[in-house]
């Protein structure tokens, strides 16, 4: 049963994806214009604009441009840039990890401080705590998120220079590895800060209606009148009850670890997966946009899967093949 | 409108653009200061950093707090007046290439009329729209070059709004209103509504409020007319296919007016070409015939006037502005250059710049997008060229007075016009100048420009195509001199070759694969390791997304003169 409960996952996860390939190629395709038609330069004849969708491959017709693509994306070899012409694996593998250091260290700043916060709004209930909570999180949670970076650029970029404006690295760079490391993060601060702010909101009115219902279940009660310590009846019973939603939206999270950058990469100006993605959709940049969503979609029903299983590992009640018991 | 109305309103447009202009470079350092490029000696710094910034509210910041020395392309009107407040920048104004115009479809009508196509220009209040939209920071224009061009005709800035005029005409065709305004066609029927195509606000929202300001003035004659905001592809789609009335769209155009034979040809109303208007005039096919072929140059200003004069009269698409180029520099350097035809972020600014306190430090310029890709062949965006053209130098270079030819690796070329197998073809012969160097030292000859035009041609590399296709053949007489043949005649032959980017032979042979070649990978797979140019710099390190940085050229040409101070 456990085993083919997993094979049918497994199966309808590679259907997902090959209805995202398909209809990856078709809306790029279906989109008016393509990466040459966009141009208007009279210096660029008719002429030389056919050369270039020889050598972007438009030329070729559609079945046969269809072919090398899934070609190319079972394979992983992506091709080429139309608008680098540089090898899109290369391209993404560069920008991965400046986009995975900044989403993953703001979504685990935000997820344990709106965590933290909401465990404590649950507890403190009707109290001056718990309002300053939910309006914090109602407020930060509403603003746009390119209003608040601006925002925090100003303050303490522009007129308290505390943090620097934009990228990752001084200019002169400076020279061994913890100066160099000591620098990064110094630049990572601001945008992580902002993303931290932007989320933890959402985090804390999440936990804190979960963790008010978990409160006020009789296995808290049963746990209270055994004598067990506020912190054990807590973490031990009422937020364990509450971990699967929490691990679930988590997991979920993950494929918005690569995605959800392109706002903030901009504005920071951080050479990202964002910028990439942004970039290659509206240039029309068929093998780097393809590659991207195909990528974004891997990731998107891995974590689906993952959070499937890891479901079932900490909430026993749901644990597969349990039923059959 | 009586004539001193009209005098008025000329002057009321026109002062402020030069008032402008004058007072936002009297502000930079030598802002126009004449002086003779000839006798330039630089750079003088040893190295210039290009800082990419792509958000335009950080480039703003990064200048006011003084991590930038020189912003350029600042296009939105309140970063303008920002910076123009700040004590520690100087602010540099020019007249730029970019041109904006109404297009109407010419095949359907109303607009297969030439008179209705007067009548709707001349219902376009111009300066009215460049002042509410762009703070005044455009110029209005009436001129299918933009007036910057030393090709453009005297009166390219006319201003020719008049609704009493544009009424007059449409009546004296036949055309009547009905009781709401509505236009009525001489036959009776009345003019359906028409769309004016225009990207969408969120793209690009100046051009939207514009093209709702055009759709007014046009509406306040009777011509029914709506906005359709689309998609920017879809709208070239429907502009290529001739599936549509109205549209709006703006260009960058080069300093010659040959451009005009891709815009108005008929040949050229064709899928992928250019002409969007779907024009077709003979007389004015005769004239930008004779203009894309000119023999010389006498022939090509007769032309290109001629062309220019008929474009007026029929007019195929309205202009609207030209918009202003503007930069920002810090008041840390010193011989900056800047004048009404080239803002603050030249390359007579880069070659001549120095620190206003005498302390050599890096010039940091802003590039507003990641170039991503410095192999020559392949890179197309201006951001990649803004690299690229300060490590590799062409033939012939651009006066920054005047905008024409001038010297640059070669101190003297010809045009002639020859007969062989009787056909007549253009010949160009380009002298070098003597000592050439490239940047690792090795000299530049006759033969590294023979083998770049040759790889260029014999590879049909796109982005150079429509310069070389034309070579017949290539042949050097000495190690300075070098014989183009070109088939047919063009007096352009000469910008196309002259204009292109001079690589060493040396080089160009171990390229064995030009579209995956990566200058910049160590490992040199599909080519050789770094650029070699004879440019002012050379690349001495990329960090994408966060800056390139450039080094001083030793072997730049202009450094040799360093004992003539251009003051």
């Amino acid at each position: 049963m456990k085993n083919r409960w997993f094979w049918g996952r497994l199966l309808s996860s590679i259907g997902v994806l090959a209805a995202v390939l398909v209809l990856n190629f078709i809306l790029f395709r279906i989109m008016p214009g393509d990466a040459v038609s966009t141009i208007i330069d009279p210096n660029f004849s008719p002429e030389a604009k056919d050369r270039l969708r020889e050598l972007y491959g438009l030329d070729k017709p559609l079945l046969e441009q269809f072919f090398i693509y899934i070609k190319q994306m079972l394979t992983f070899s992506f091709g080429l840039s139309f608008l680098s012409r540089k090898p899109v694996w290369d391209e993404l593998i560069s920008r991965l990890p400046g986009t995975l250091f900044l989403m993953a260290t703001s979504m685990f700043l935000s997820s344990v401080l709106g965590i933290w916060l909401g465990i404590k709004a649950a507890l403190n209930r009707g109290k001056l705590a718990e309002r300053i909570v939910l309006r914090a999180g109602a407020v930060t949670a509403s603003f746009p998120g390119f209003f608040v970076q601006l925002v925090l650029i100003m303050l303490l970029a522009r007129t308290f220079p505390i943090f620097p404006l934009r990228g990752s690295v001084s200019i002169p760079q400076p020279t061994g590895a913890l100066s160099v490391t000591l620098d990064y993060l110094w630049h990572m601060a601001l945008p992580v800060l902002s993303l931290t702010l932007m989320g933890f909101g959402g985090w804390a009115l999440y936990v804190r209606n979960l963790m008010l219902k978990a409160l006020g279940e009789d296995f808290v009660l049963m746990a209270r009148a055994r004598g067990l310590s506020e912190n054990r009846v807590v973490y031990g019973h009422a937020f364990r009850t509450i971990l699967p939603p929490i691990l679930t939206i988590l997991l979920m999270s993950v494929p918005g670890l690569v995605s959800g950058a392109v706002i903030t990469e901009s504005v920071f100006s951080l050479h990202g997966v964002g910028t990439f993605l942004l970039e290659a959709v509206s240039g029309h940049d068929y093998p780097s946009a393809g590659a991207a969503f195909y990528m974004l979609a891997l990731i998107t029903v891995i974590s689906n899967l993952l959070a499937d299983v890891v479901y079932g590992l900490v909430d026993p009640r749901v644990r597969v093949g349990g039923r059959d018991q | 409108m009586s004539k001193m109305q009209k005098s008025f309103t000329r002057l009321f447009c026109i002062l402020p653009c030069f008032f402008l202009i004058t007072v936002l470079n009297s502000t930079t350092a030598s802002a126009g200061e004449r002086f003779d490029p000839e006798k330039v000696y630089g750079p003088r710094i040893e190295k210039l950093c290009m800082v990419i910034i792509t958000n335009a509210d950080s480039q703003v910041l990064a200048a006011e707090k003084g991590e930038l020395d020189i912003v350029s392309d600042i296009s939105r009107p309140s970063d303008i007046d920002r910076l123009s407040r700040d004590p520690g920048l100087s602010m540099s104004l020019a007249r730029g290439f970019h041109a904006f115009f109404l297009l109407l479809n010419n095949k359907s009508r109303p607009w297969n009329d030439p008179e209705v196509r007067h009548a709707a220009a001349e219902a376009i209040d111009r300066n009215n729209m460049v002042r509410t939209i762009y703070s005044g920071y455009c110029e209005p224009i009436n001129s299918w070059l933009p007036p910057v061009s030393p090709w453009s005709l005297p009166e390219s800035t006319k201003n020719i709004y008049d609704k009493a005029s544009a009424k007059k005409r449409l009546s004296a065709k036949g055309y009547k209103w009905s009781i709401t305004g509505g236009l009525i066609y001489p036959d009776g029927t009345p003019v359906g509504k028409m769309k004016l195509l225009t990207p969408l606000a969120r793209v690009a929202p100046t051009t939207a409020e514009l093209a709702e300001q055009i759709a007014d003035s046009l509406r306040s004659v009777g011509f029914p007319v709506d906005v359709e905001p689309m998609d920017f592809s879809a709208m070239i789609g429907k502009l290529d296919r001739k599936e549509y009335s109205l549209g709006v769209i703006a260009w960058s155009m080069g300093k010659n007016p040959d451009s005009l034979y891709s815009f108005y040809h008929s040949s050229m109303d064709m899928p992928g070409g250019y002409n969007m208007t779907s024009i077709h005039d003979p007389v004015l096919d005769d004239a930008l015939l004779r203009l894309r072929y000119a023999k010389n140059r006498a022939d090509a200003e007769t032309a290109s006037k001629k062309s220019q004069l008929l474009l007026a009269e029929l007019m195929p698409s309205i202009p609207v502005y030209s918009r202003f180029s503007v930069s920002a520099v810090s008041k840390k350097w010193k011989n900056v250059f800047s004048n009404e035809k080239m803002t603050a972020d030249n390359m007579w600014t880069l070659i001549m710049a120095e620190p206003a306190d005498g302390k050599e430090r890096p010039l940091n310029m802003v590039l507003a997008e990641e170039p991503r890709n410095l192999n020559p062949f392949v890179a197309s965006s201006a951001y990649s060229w803004q690299i690229l053209g300060l490590i590799y130098e062409s033939l012939i270079g651009t006066d920054p007075f005047t905008l024409d030819d001038m010297p640059s690796l070669a101190e003297s070329w010809s045009v002639e016009t020859v007969t062989n197998d009787g056909k007549e073809h253009t010949r160009l012969t380009f002298r070098l100048r003597k000592g050439l160097k490239w940047s690792d030292g090795s000299p530049l000859t006759a033969g590294d420009v023979k083998a770049t035009l040759d790889f260029l041609k014999k590879n049909s590399i796109p982005r150079f195509f429509d310069s070389v296709k034309n070579i017949r053949s290539v042949r050097v007489t000495d190690s300075t001199q070098l014989t183009v043949d070109m088939d047919g005649t063009s007096y352009w032959y000469l910008d196309n070759i002259g204009g292109l980017p001079c690589m060493p032979a040396k080089v160009l042979q171990k390229v064995n694969d030009w579209q995956n070649w990566n200058p910049i990978d160590p490992k040199g797979k599909f080519g050789p390791y770094g650029l070699v140019g004879a440019g002012p710099f050379m690349l001495d390190e990329y960090r994408p997304g966060e800056f390139v940085m450039m080094k001083r050229n030793n072997h730049y040409r202009m450094l040799e003169k360093k004992n003539v101070r251009t003051e």
